[in-house]
């Protein structure tokens, strides 16, 4: 047993001849844990991560909910891809979102991720990925924001467009291109011209320093801009610069090395094995694998401890072709809103959503293959699964569909199907939000608040 | 009220209050009695102006003071025709990042010629107020993607120019002698960042980007990446990625601020070029040139007479349209192999080379766009339409003549908009008539009640129906769906000889297309009468009025603003809808040169 430990901070530093210096930062290894491998050596407990992974169009509540709530519960037919994660699994069934609304999915979404109606076609309170970020700071960015497929009804309203706001007119918008997200957070910042050779440390540092200086340029123009702003231009520009430092803070830092853990090693670029951005609005798997896995990494190496997923945008209007010539119709305006059926007999309707479970579980199964400490990463991690619609062809609000996979690093429960019927569905957002250390009493916006937390969610 | 007695008098159908107007609209519905039930439902007024009143002849009172005469510094705009009268006061000022749009074209005009920018890698212009992303782009807040898209888009269009030399040293103006060069550093962070800032730098911004340039310098013992840093710094600087429009006091004294010329050049230029202000706007700005309606006039015709001043009036369509959408846009790739690319390209390029020859070709009345049968095609596009392609390239969009006998006539005959308005695989009537009641109407169509329970009768196994039977079906046996959707459905329906497009077929499923409807009462056959219907409407003018001077001004019009809005309206009307003449007008009213204060 190595009696020498190591700080979770601790970074492989270079003296470089500029004096600049350049960090690595390094996933969590052996070397940093207790003897248990249950938290950091020095006693912090490890890393958690949270991840809203969000689709579109809803599902069919009968063949979504499991039968039984005891110890002895069974997944449902449309929850059967999730088997390999079962033991972290909490279904939260009978949670209703309770603002109606003429413009359902819009609302759905914005609820079902801020807790609130959107009003001026923008979020009015921030999504809960955000929340956690807030409170669950650490990561090189402070969160990433991910989409397997941009097809969309179009519309004005933000909440149709992305499941992250940082607030009122704030979306963060996801990345559905699989180069730039590679590039983004595997990369860095460096120069495109960057060349390699032995002095390729030193040279990255100097761009890097080069970098930050013009930085600190813009910064200082826009402290005095800042000035002259009202209060809502103020805060807009606010972050902005925001933004800009945290470019600064990344550049002092390379991305996280190759290889060191054989189990988390750094995907190859995507463009490469030439998987592209979703143009035909289909959602294939392959981007899906690619995105998932790029997400992953980037959860167990630090890259980020707060993120959103977006397989399909609220609405979407996805066309599910891989599943056969006869699912080559608008999954939205065709089968989910005019395919024969009850609740319980869209058939197209229940294969769209198996496929969207089978591509949550290569997600979520990353995560459980990724070891750390004496567990996973997904025993460290809380992911939010949720729709914009209950039953897509009425826009159904009971029976709200939400997951929560993985277990907050011994928070949640898992291996539970809850019954919240009576509860409405801002109230896991509340419970997530104080899971992750928020303190929050209320969540919610005049005359939709809620106080109360689905505390049968927890581990006893 | 006076104004129902005066048009009765003159044999016209009253006006109503907006409110009226929506009552009376439901009222007309097939189902009447459902009104009562309906009562629940928020029903939004139209959202025309109080320029709907400049049917009436003519004003009784004084004419508004819209455009003042040089040296008249009244601003008092009230109206005495009728109308509520209220006293202008401008709008308050914004901070407003660059569209994508105008972001790019600044980019090109600013390093000497064109410059790579992949649009979508960037952060996605909002939609979320006022329809436009100019008017969204004031209240929007970037995200930290957005700001390293920035970055990357940035460092790539400096390398490029950085590595041509000719095109480096013209924008450079001076050849740095060493990395320790602060006269030329200076020079050109002086003479580049004027541009790029839109006005002179401040003592301490010189300092702070020729430093910048020296200590880049040095830290990679390179000069020309030294003096790119510099180029990069100034065009990632908010003081270029963002227009603030805030105003000084104004020398009237009436309590209204008033544009500063710097700003004035800015908001002439991206309005009317789409662009960042060229030399001799800055010079004039420099001079404070930009305070009279005179010299904002004399400046925007000039402007308007340029290749770019052309293309702004494609660049309002394009944004007003959503015709950017089309590019992002898949349409089933077994149905409609013809739809590639260049087709979509052509698509968005015909709807803009309509509107800019209309108005600047022909001098045309703006509202010709729904009845014209002159457009502009490439080889795709004529293909599409069926025309001839002889002479025709597959880039470049040339003009032809639409058959004088066929359906397809002006914007709703255009394969952009009937493309746009479709799902993958169909047109989407619904679509089709909400686009033309919200955007060339101005009027809103409320949103569905909340809880509406959209189950639909399943049609027996073999039997084929046409759109217009299924919808039938669907919208207008459910009354509680009819209300609103008979309002959009029947303007789309006539549209149906045109697939998802835009192609033209004769048949739905074999079965004939009825082509017929109705429009605020009124009947039409087919959508060559709807353009001229359309086309007659005084609302389809009080909503061109409307949306330009939103896209004008940036902003969603404030009631005290009513008074230019009316007169331009009325000017619009009186001198034959000339577009290029309403944008004269705006940009030298009072609301474009005049701000309230801004609260700190």
């Amino acid at each position: 047993m190595p009696t020498k430990r190591l700080s979770r901070r601790t970074m492989l530093r270079g003296a470089l001849t500029t004096g600049a210096s350049l960090a690595l930062p390094l996933p969590v290894l052996d070397i940093m844990l207790n003897n248990n491998g249950t938290a950091f050596a020095q006693g912090m407990p490890l890393t958690r991560r949270f991840v809203t992974w969000f689709f579109g169009n809803g599902i069919l509540p009968p063949l979504w909910n499991p039968v039984s709530t005891g110890a002895d519960w069974a997944l449902s037919e449309e929850l059967a891809p999730l088997a390999n994660v079962k033991d972290w699994l909490t279904v939260v069934s009978g949670l209703e979102q309770q603002i109606a609304s003429g413009s359902p999915h819009p609302t759905g979404s914005a609820v079902s991720t801020t807790g609130a109606d959107f009003k001026n076609n923008s979020a009015v309170l921030p999504s809960i990925d955000q929340i956690v970020a807030s409170v669950n700071k650490g990561g090189r960015f402070p969160s990433l924001e991910v989409g397997v497929s941009n097809a969309t009804p179009n519309g004005p309203e933000n909440t149709l467009h992305a499941v992250s706001h940082r607030g009122p007119s704030a979306p963060n918008f996801p990345e559905f291109n699989p180069h730039a997200l590679f590039t983004r957070i595997f990369t860095g910042a460096t120069s495109p011209s960057t060349s390699g050779g032995d002095n390729m440390p030193e040279q990255m540092a100097k761009l890097s320093l080069a970098k930050r200086s013009i930085l600190d340029a813009v910064l200082a123009d826009g402290d005095e801009l800042s000035n002259l702003l009202g209060a809502a231009d103020k805060r807009r520009l606010a972050d902005h610069l925001e933004a800009i430092r945290g470019i600064e803070t990344r550049l002092q830092t390379l991305p996280p090395p190759i290889d060191v853990n054989s189990a988390i090693q750094i995907p190859g670029d995507p463009l490469l094995a030439g998987v592209t951005t979703d143009t035909n609005a289909e959602a294939p798997t392959a981007v899906n694998q690619v995105m998932a896995e790029m997400l992953a990494v980037a959860l167990a190496t630090d890259v980020t401890r707060s993120a959103s997923m977006v397989f399909t945008l609220p609405a979407a209007h996805v066309f599910f072709r891989s599943l056969g010539s006869d699912m080559n119709d608008d999954f939205h305006d065709t089968i989910c809103h005019t395919d024969a059926g009850d609740n319980a007999h869209q058939t197209r309707v229940n294969r769209g959503v198996i496929y969207t479970m089978q591509a949550l579980s290569a997600f979520v199964g990353r995560l459980a293959a990724m070891p750390e400490g004496a567990g996973t990463v997904l025993d460290n991690s809380l992911v939010y699964v949720t729709s914009c619609t209950s039953w897509g062809k009425v826009h159904d609000r009971k029976e709200w569909p939400v997951l929560l996979i993985g277990k907050a690093g011994g928070a949640i429960q898992g291996n539970q199907h809850y019954r919240a019927v009576g509860h409405a569905l801002p109230e896991v957002l509340l419970t997530i939000a104080n899971v992750f250390g928020a303190n929050l009493t209320t969540l919610g916006t005049n005359g939709a608040v809620v106080s109360n937390e689905l505390s049968g969610l927890r581990r006893a | 009220m006076e104004k129902n007695r005066l048009a009765a008098a003159a044999g016209r159908e009253p006006l109503l209050h907006p409110v009226q107007r929506c009552a009376a609209k439901r009222a007309h519905l097939r189902l009447a009695w459902m009104a009562g039930a309906l009562g629940a439902l928020a029903c939004s007024t139209t959202d025309t102006p109080s320029a709907g009143n400049t049917e009436l002849s003519g004003p009784t009172g004084a004419p508004s003071s819209v455009v003042s005469e040089p040296g008249d510094e009244t601003l008092n705009g009230d109206l005495q025709n009728g109308s509520q009268p209220v006293p202008f006061a401008p709008a308050p000022g914004s901070y407003r990042r660059l569209t994508s749009s105008a972001f790019v074209n600044s980019l090109r005009d600013l390093l000497g010629g064109p410059v790579t920018v992949d649009v979508s890698a960037l952060e996605p212009d909002s939609w979320e107020v006022g329809g436009l992303p100019t008017v969204s782009a004031a209240s929007v807040s970037i995200s930290a993607l957005g700001v390293e898209q920035y970055q990357t888009a940035i460092d790539s269009v400096t390398s490029q120019v950085f590595a041509d030399a000719g095109r480096r040293d013209r924008l450079l103006g001076c050849t740095p002698k060493s990395g320790t060069d602060i006269d030329c550093f200076r020079s050109f962070v002086s003479s580049f960042g004027r541009r790029a800032f839109r006005r002179p730098l401040t003592p301490a911004q010189l300092d702070r980007y020729t430093q910048l340039i020296a200590s880049v310098a040095a830290t990679l013992d390179d000069t020309y990446e030294g003096m790119r840093a510099g180029m990069t710094g100034l065009l990632l600087s908010p003081n270029f990625l963002y227009r603030l429009e805030r105003g000084e006091p104004a020398p009237s004294g009436n309590g209204f601020w008033r544009y500063t010329s710097g700003e004035m050049a800015a908001r002439l230029s991206y309005f009317l070029t789409s662009s960042t202000p060229d030399s001799t706007l800055l010079d004039l700005a420099d001079q404070d040139g930009l305070q009279t309606p005179d010299a904002v006039r004399a400046q925007a015709e000039r402007l308007l007479s340029t290749p770019a001043g052309r293309q702004s009036i494609g660049d309002f369509s394009t944004q007003l349209f959503q015709l950017q959408i089309i590019a992002a846009r898949a349409k089933d790739a077994v149905l409609f192999s013809e739809y590639t690319p260049a087709l979509q390209s052509a698509m968005i390029r015909e709807i803009s080379a309509m509107f800019e020859s209309l108005v600047f070709d022909e001098d045309a009345s703006a509202l010709d766009l729904f009845t014209t049968h002159n457009t502009f095609v490439t080889q795709e596009l004529a293909a599409l339409y069926g025309l001839p392609m002889t002479g025709l390239s597959s880039n470049d969009p040339s003009a032809v003549q639409l058959p004088s006998d066929g359906l397809r006539a002006g914007l709703f005959g255009t394969a952009g908009f009937l493309s746009l308005y479709a799902s993958q695989k169909e047109g989407s009537p619904t679509q089709r008539g909400k686009f033309i009641r919200n955007i060339v109407l101005c009027q809103t169509i409320p949103p569905p009640p909340p809880n509406v329970n959209a189950v639909l009768q399943d049609a027996p196994p073999g039997v084929v129906l046409t759109k217009r039977e299924r919808l039938t079906q669907l919208h207008e046996t459910n009354p509680v769906c009819a209300s609103c959707h008979s309002l959009m459905d029947p303007l789309g329906l006539t549209l149906e000889n045109f697939d998802a497009i835009g192609r033209f077929r004769t048949s739905d499923q074999g079965l004939p297309i009825d082509v017929s409807g109705s429009l605020d009462g009124e009947a039409f056959n087919g959508p060559i009468e709807l353009g001229q219907m359309i086309a007659a409407k005084p609302e389809t003018a009080a909503c061109m009025v409307r949306s330009l001077y939103r896209y004008g001004t940036g902003h969603v019009e404030i009631a005290t603003e009513a008074p230019v809005l009316d007169a331009l309206t009325e000017r619009f009307r009186g001198n034959g809808h000339k577009l290029r003449e309403l944008m004269l007008d705006l940009v030298s009213s009072d609301a474009f040169r005049y701000v309230a204060p801004t609260e700190l």
